[in-house]
């Protein structure tokens, strides 16, 4: 489902070179769970970005489901990414000004989801996450635990092939988080699809199928 | 666009209300100053050019001889020998009511058995004809006057006043639909009784041809032929605009303050665009992660400009129309005291106007938002780029951004004093310098960031916070400073450059008015005067007792090829030379010339007709076109149209025109000033003079002054008004942006009290920014205006004045706008319990 050859990112910072990713190889199967652990700074998130098609690599290939994506023009990886990702941030990163529903409903909408089809889809999501009730809300509205699930929602709601999480229970307490993080595992196991989620969390990257660990640029592959 | 995304962005809107009324406020007002400017003075030429079309009729060609008009005979000449069968004579003049002698009517004298050929309603044919033509013809003073018009009711006896005259007119018709045809304060007449009533027998206005169809050539040739040498044929067309071309400079200069109004709205609007799209960026990451298009993020934020503007617009130019009822009133006022008289009786409401307010509004808002929506494209989904990485580099490109503004002001100038560049350079120029000056405003913040360190020790916490917040803030008080310092300049440019016009007027006027007493004929405006004196009478005031000596003034009009020019006839000898002063280094030899009979012009006229000392003037005499030498170019704040000086005994060579148009009184004592006005109005009877003081003259003359720019001291406020908007949008946006910093600080111990201190500490540092920004570039600006842009406009020299209290003032608007701004959201960010601030973000 993805894979990565040769993969190198780096940045230049007050006239410096920073390599953050070095000849980075490796593979996630379709219906594949896998954990992205590394300290803080070691290049996770610039991972993730590169494989949803956010950013581009200095160096190396990208495949997700059969498509080159480093090649791709920005116009290009961002209607990819409308098709084929779902994101779940760390801080959530709803859309303030639409409604819990109306959340849900912008990336159907993105993909061309008829009004009907997409109200359908959406109520049977909301029925899912336990939010039936508050559809009409405005995220602010609601507690962290809450709008993690609406992002959860969002992130699959048009059926991407791949899920990119970037430490998605890193705002909420411990039993939020568990709470969130079983939903989602959950969620994606079901219905099929392929998860990357960064982590710091020794007892979340356990429930990975595997684990990538980047130390210092390099990916190191860890069996679960 | 998504129907989600365009939801997300009206929703925004209405979450951010103030944000909302501001930049439509901005947008409103900046197009509403612009329509009414372009509405009152087109409804001004308007009113001219449809009251001109009525009393031109279908002629194509005029002959016209300046003031001292055309011989009766000429007209008899003209359908005998040269066969013209479509003329009609006019004679044309001002009188005033008695009434209320500051309204002046046109008087217009026709001939109807003529008139058909010409203005067709006007013609004795029973068929077309609608007043009593044997009333018009046999009644003394038989007027027609506007139907409806109550000051003129059918039978109405109405004195009117000419040339110190009264004399009793008659309404004996209606003229129907004359307002709508422009005819409104037009009163019509028999020929020989105007030639009565305005002391012209013998002599014509001027006359009006039809000369079109196959042998027009020939048949101009042939009218040219049988005129005297002081008339001239000119296209009736051609003449018109003219007149209405003389106040083309006075409409520029206004349009172009209006835009400075609508600059500021700019500003209003780009502050406004930045601060929604910076607000929102994480907002946008999310949306460009969950695959919305660079595309997509531009067209939301551009709907939003686009509502705004939408929203600005439609008020703008609703308000511009009430606003424009007002102002035309003002500059009808100072085309009546300046150039020609005109009456107005509705605004005009031309589309064109309209569309170019719409355009203006439109194209603004979307200019403005053009780089926040770009910015806003930039934002990555990667979210790395923070609001301190968009501070960091507003910081790091601030010195950039004030060598490029230097270059632009730099460059300005030069374009602005480039004399290729004409009028049209300068206002680009002048734009160029204002658009310089508001690159530098991040610099400026940080000057005043720097010099604010200390403010820390003075003033504690609120003190230190609130300069740290200038630049920590840069990208938003750069916006603030910008818009309140372009407004500052305004108000610093246009004072310095009104007290400069104001000061050389008092000080040509202390050098002009040397006599202690004026004597002129009562008359309306737009007449040229004639006192009606006979030789006995005149001799009378000169041996009058207190009185040391007299000196006439005789002013004409002349049709030369460059249209009217007016001349001035004086009795010259030494003491007059006070009274002119003379440009140039060696104003003897000057003088000298003009005794010898060379003629002086005045500086408006050498810089519109590009004539200097040395050259040569051509005149139109009674006995054909004279050359005049130009011994010399004299100072003259009288007319921006300029004039040519003679001396009497000149004039009395080439004219044959004893006439005089008014008389200075030099006395022995300034005591006897009473007693020998007195004296004067008597031994000039039956004649209605004027005998005013040489105190009361300066003082008219500066009511005048004070009266053309009221609508300048408007279009200032007006500006000021939009920029304090701006100011105010970037300070609230400035505060609610960091609500969460305040409620941090309220939960950890800071009282409200304090909070209001940073808020106000932080817009009295605005403030100062923006006036240390605001005096020189409004020092410059007015150094545009009064060398550059008055001297092209209106061919004046102005002596540049800072007054001190145009600069105080300057200061006390800066930081008092700033710190009146900062009210509102002091107290509203007092107020807000801390919990809340926190929980929001």
């Amino acid at each position: 489902m993805v894979r990565v050859q040769g993969l190198g990112k780096s940045y230049v910072e007050a006239g410096a070179e920073h390599v953050i990713l070095a000849d980075v190889d490796g593979e996630i199967a379709a219906g594949e769970f896998v954990a992205l652990v590394g300290r803080s700074g070691s290049g996770k998130s610039t991972l993730l970005n590169l494989i949803a098609g956010i950013d581009r690599p200095d160096l190396g290939e990208i495949w997700v489901g059969g498509s080159r994506i480093d090649t791709l023009s920005e116009r290009e990886r961002t209607l990819f990414r409308r098709a084929r990702v779902g994101f779940v941030f760390q801080f959530f990163n709803l859309i303030a000004t639409l409604t819990v529903a109306e959340n849900l409903q912008l990336p159907l909408e993105l993909v061309g989801r008829t009004r009907g089809d997409a109200d359908g889809i959406v109520a049977g999501l909301l029925e899912e996450i336990g939010l039936a009730d508050r559809g009409a809300a405005f995220p602010d509205r609601l507690s962290g635990g809450e709008q993690q699930r609406v992002a959860i929602a969002r992130a699959l709601v048009h059926d991407p092939d791949l899920i990119i999480a970037d430490e998605p229970t890193g705002n909420l307490d411990l039993e939020t988080g568990e709470q969130v993080l079983g939903m989602l595992g959950r969620m994606v196991r079901e219905r099929g699809r392929t998860m990357l989620m960064a982590t710091h969390s020794r007892e979340v990257a356990a429930r990975a199928d595997r684990r990538w660990r980047i130390v210092e640029g390099r990916l190191q592959d860890e069996q679960g | 666009m998504a129907r989600l995304l365009r939801r997300t962005g009206i929703r925004y809107l209405r979450r951010h209300p103030w944000q909302f009324v501001l930049a439509v406020g901005g947008v409103a007002l900046g197009v509403a100053v612009a329509v009414s400017v372009a509405l009152a003075t087109a409804s001004a030429t308007r009113a001219f050019v449809l009251t001109n079309e009525a009393l031109t009729g279908t002629a194509t060609h005029q002959i016209v001889a300046g003031s001292e008009g055309l011989p009766d005979e000429l007209y008899r000449q003209l359908r005998v020998e040269v066969g013209v069968r479509a003329a009609a004579p006019v004679v044309e003049g001002f009188v005033a009511l008695a009434a209320n002698p500051a309204r002046s009517v046109r008087l217009l004298g026709i001939d109807p058995l003529a008139e058909g050929s010409i203005r067709n309603q006007f013609g004795a044919d029973p068929a077309t004809r609608d007043f009593p033509l044997g009333e018009l013809l046999s009644e003394s003073g038989a007027v027609l006057a506007a139907a409806g018009d109550e000051r003129f009711a059918l039978g109405q006896s109405v004195p009117v006043l000419v040339d110190g005259r009264q004399v009793q007119l008659h309404v004996v018709g209606a003229v129907r639909g004359a307002e709508d045809s422009g005819l409104g304060d037009v009163l019509l007449a028999d020929i020989a009784t105007a030639q009565e009533v305005l002391g012209v027998t013998g002599r014509l206005s001027r006359i009006d041809l039809r000369l079109d169809g196959v042998d027009e050539d020939d048949l101009v040739r042939r009218v040219q032929g049988i005129l005297p040498a002081t008339a001239r044929l000119v296209a009736a067309q051609a003449r018109a605009d003219t007149t209405v071309q003389m106040t083309r400079a006075f409409e520029l200069n206004l349009q172009a303050m209006s835009l400075l109004a609508m600059l500021c709205g700019l500003f209003l609007i780009y502050n406004t665009m930045t601060f929604s799209v910076v607000q929102r960026r994480e907002q946008f990451g999310a949306l460009r992660a969950l695959g919305v298009t660079r595309a997509e993020i531009l067209r939301l934020v551009l709907a939003e400009a686009t509502l705004i503007g939408a929203v600005g617009t439609v008020l703008g130019v609703a308000g511009g129309i009430g606003l424009g009822n007002g102002l035309v009133r003002l500059v009808t006022r100072t085309i009546n005291d300046l150039y020609f008289v005109v009456t107005v009786r509705e605004l005009a409401l031309p589309p064109l106007t309209i569309v170019t307010g719409v355009v203006l509004g439109m194209g603004g808002t979307l200019l403005a938002a053009l780089i926040p929506a770009a910015e806003a494209t930039r934002v990555s989904a990667r979210l790395a780029l923070t609001r301190s990485v968009l501070e960091e580099r507003a910081l790091r490109t601030s010195p950039r951004l004030a060598a490029v503004g230097v270059g632009g002001v730099a460059a300005g100038f030069a374009l602005a004093r480039w004399s290729g560049g004409g009028l049209a350079g300068a206002f680009a120029g002048l734009l160029l310098i204002v658009l310089g000056a508001a690159l530098m405003a991040p610099v400026a913040v940080r000057l005043v960031a720097v010099l604010a360190a200390p403010l820390g020790r003075l003033a504690g916490a609120p003190g230190l916070m609130a300069a740290r917040a200038m630049t920590a803030g840069l990208s938003r008080t750069a916006v603030a400073v910008a818009a309140l310092a372009i407004a500052v300049a305004v108000i610093v440019g246009v004072g310095v450059m009104v007290t400069s016009f104001r000061m050389t007027l008092v000080n040509w006027l202390g050098h002009t008015l040397q006599a202690d007493l004026y004597v002129s004929p009562v008359s309306p405006r737009g007449q040229a005067a004639t006192l009606p004196l006979d030789p006995a009478q005149l001799a009378a005031v000169r041996a009058a007792p207190g009185v040391q000596r007299t000196r006439s003034i005789r002013a004409v009009s002349l049709e030369t090829e460059g249209g009217a020019t007016q001349l001035l006839v004086v009795e010259h000898d030494e003491p007059d030379r006070q009274a002119y002063r003379l440009r140039g280094d060696d104003p003897d030899i000057a003088w000298q010339s003009f005794a010898d009979g060379a003629v002086l012009v005045s500086e408006p006229y050498a810089e519109r007709r590009g004539v200097a000392a040395g050259d040569v003037v051509t005149l139109p005499t009674p006995s054909g076109a004279r050359v005049f030498a130009v011994a010399g170019v004299f100072y003259s704040y009288a007319s921006d149209r300029g004039a040519v000086m003679m001396t009497r005994g000149v004039y009395d060579l080439w004219w044959d025109d004893p006439g005089i148009s008014g008389l200075s009184v030099y006395l022995d004592s300034p005591e006897s000033a009473q007693a020998v006005a007195e004296f004067t109005r008597n031994a000039l009877r039956p004649a209605l003079v004027s005998v005013i003081s040489n105190r009361e003259l300066r003082e008219q003359s500066l009511r005048v002054f004070d009266r053309t720019f009221l609508i300048t001291g408007v279009l200032r406020t007006l500006v000021t008004m939009v920029a304090f908007a701006g100011v105010l949008g970037a300070i609230l946006a400035l505060q609610l942006e960091r609500a969460r910093e305040h409620g941090m600080l309220r939960a950890t111990g800071f009282t409200p009290a304090q909070l209001w201190q940073t808020v106000l500490w932080q817009s009295s540092l605005i403030g100062i920014a923006a006036a240390i920004l605001a005096l020189p570039l409004g020092w410059l600006l007015a150094w545009v205006m009064i060398h550059v842009i008055n001297k092209r406009s209106f061919g004046w020299t102005l002596q540049m004045t800072v007054p001190a209290e145009v600069l105080w003032q300057a200061l006390l608007v800066a930081v008092g706008a700033a710190l009146i701004a900062g009210i509102y959201p002091a107290a509203r960010i007092a107020r807000t319990p801390p919990a809340i601030v926190l929980r929001e973000d």
